[in-house]
């Protein structure tokens, strides 16, 4: 056998042992105790500060469209999105409005005329908590491998499926953040978010949510 | 007609002008972007792809990833496969159709020339439109198309800045009503 060869064999043995390694389903009472500690967990967070990364998937593309900055969310429902990288834009969501500052151009959206918009963000401001069970919206599927929980939320809403028929949320075993939001819609083109250096209960002054 | 008011008219030195900005199916082109159409006003990601000769996606997405329209010419062919319900409007799809085949359409058959002291112009015609292609002759450069219609100017395209192939600054406007679109790469370069 060459080497060549002998690599190969090697290579596929080891992707096929990290492809089943990487994705194996929850007991129902395994995933019931998850969901109880990341709803307690998600009850005590007053804050989240982290950076991101997002991905934009979109099948005919040779690379996804590649974003980063900083994510701040305070409890109850205030959340500032802040790109960077390659342009510099923020959101920030706050009793019911979305203020938008993109690169010096500011203006206001009132969320309630737009009431698919408003249900999206509120899935993601839950979805960067882990409070997402909600088992009326969605069909919940759990699965873990030796550094994660991964629990899938499909889309039972008729609305919300034309937007995003599949939410799926990595957490970190060790401490129950979340690490990464895919949101995938129904041509399976999705946007994945990646959280990193991420702080939890720290206090964060109103003053970060005005435009 | 006022685009070519005053220009000398000589015999086309080739049969095809051709628009190579979204020519490379190996390139993403990805633009922040910011529409403004009547008073609706959008800001998000374009995104232009050539996935084979004649024939490209053009995809409109929120800063966060959402589509708000997806768009696929092929050859004269114009398919909607998503749009934002407050965009679905016959208008305004037209207006997409027209700005986007103009922008995108690769070769296109010289019907008359023109020049000026610092330009070369190729007249082209769609069935609905004469579109007119303004270089430079000092770069070479596709600097701007006109898009024209019973002699009336409609849409102006004008490429700011062109780097490596790239047209990484864009304005498109529209002269019979309160539409444009601005457009600033941010794919790669190379």
């Amino acid at each position: 056998m060459s080497d060549k060869y002998r690599l190969f064999t090697l290579t596929i043995l080891l992707v096929s042992f990290f492809t089943v390694a990487q994705e194996v389903d929850m007991s129902v009472s395994a995933s019931n105790d998850l969901r109880k500690r990341v709803i307690e967990k998600s009850g005590g967070t007053t804050s989240i500060i982290s950076d991101f990364e997002q991905f934009k998937h979109l099948d005919f593309l040779s690379n996804d469209i590649k974003s980063t900055g900083k994510l701040t969310y305070k409890s109850p429902s205030s959340i500032k999105w802040e790109y960077k990288v390659p342009f510099i834009y923020s959101a920030i969501f706050k009793d019911g409005k979305l203020y938008i500052n993109d690169d010096g151009v500011k203006s206001k959206v009132n969320m309630d005329a737009n009431k698919t918009f408003k249900s999206l963000n509120d899935l993601i401001v839950k979805s960067v908590r882990g409070d997402l069970f909600d088992e009326e919206k969605f069909d919940i599927s759990y699965f873990e491998n030796p550094e994660t929980y991964i629990v899938h939320f499909k889309s039972l809403d008729k609305a919300l499926k034309k937007l995003i028929s599949e939410f799926v949320l990595t957490f970190d075993k060790e401490n129950l953040n979340v690490i990464q939001v895919k949101m995938i819609e129904t041509s399976n083109d999705f946007t994945l978010l990646k959280f990193l250096n991420q702080r939890t209960n720290q206090s964060v002054p109103d003053a970060v949510f005005t435009q | 007609m006022t685009t070519t008011k005053g220009l000398l008219e000589r015999a086309p030195n080739k049969e095809y002008v051709a628009n190579d900005y979204f020519s490379d199916m190996e390139k993403d082109y990805v633009y922040k972007a910011r529409l403004q159409i009547l008073k609706h006003h959008f800001g998000g990601i374009l995104i232009i792809k050539k996935i084979e000769n004649n024939h490209h996606r053009v995809v409109f997405t929120t800063e966060f990833g959402n589509k708000l329209f997806d768009l696929e010419f092929i050859n004269d062919d114009f398919k909607v496969n998503y749009v934002l319900d407050k965009l679905n409007k016959k208008f305004i799809l037209n207006m997409l159709e027209q700005d986007f085949q103009t922008l995108i359409s690769q070769n296109n058959k010289v019907e008359h020339q023109f020049s000026s002291e610092l330009e070369d112009i190729f007249q082209s015609n769609t069935e609905k439109y004469q579109n007119y292609y303004v270089f430079s002759k000092q770069t070479g450069e596709l600097n701007k198309i006109i898009s024209a219609s019973k002699n009336k100017e409609k849409l102006i395209i004008t490429f700011l800045v062109t780097e490596k192939g790239i047209s990484s600054s864009i304005k498109l406007i529209h002269k019979k009503f309160n539409a444009m679109m601005d457009l600033n790469y941010i794919g790669k370069t190379d």
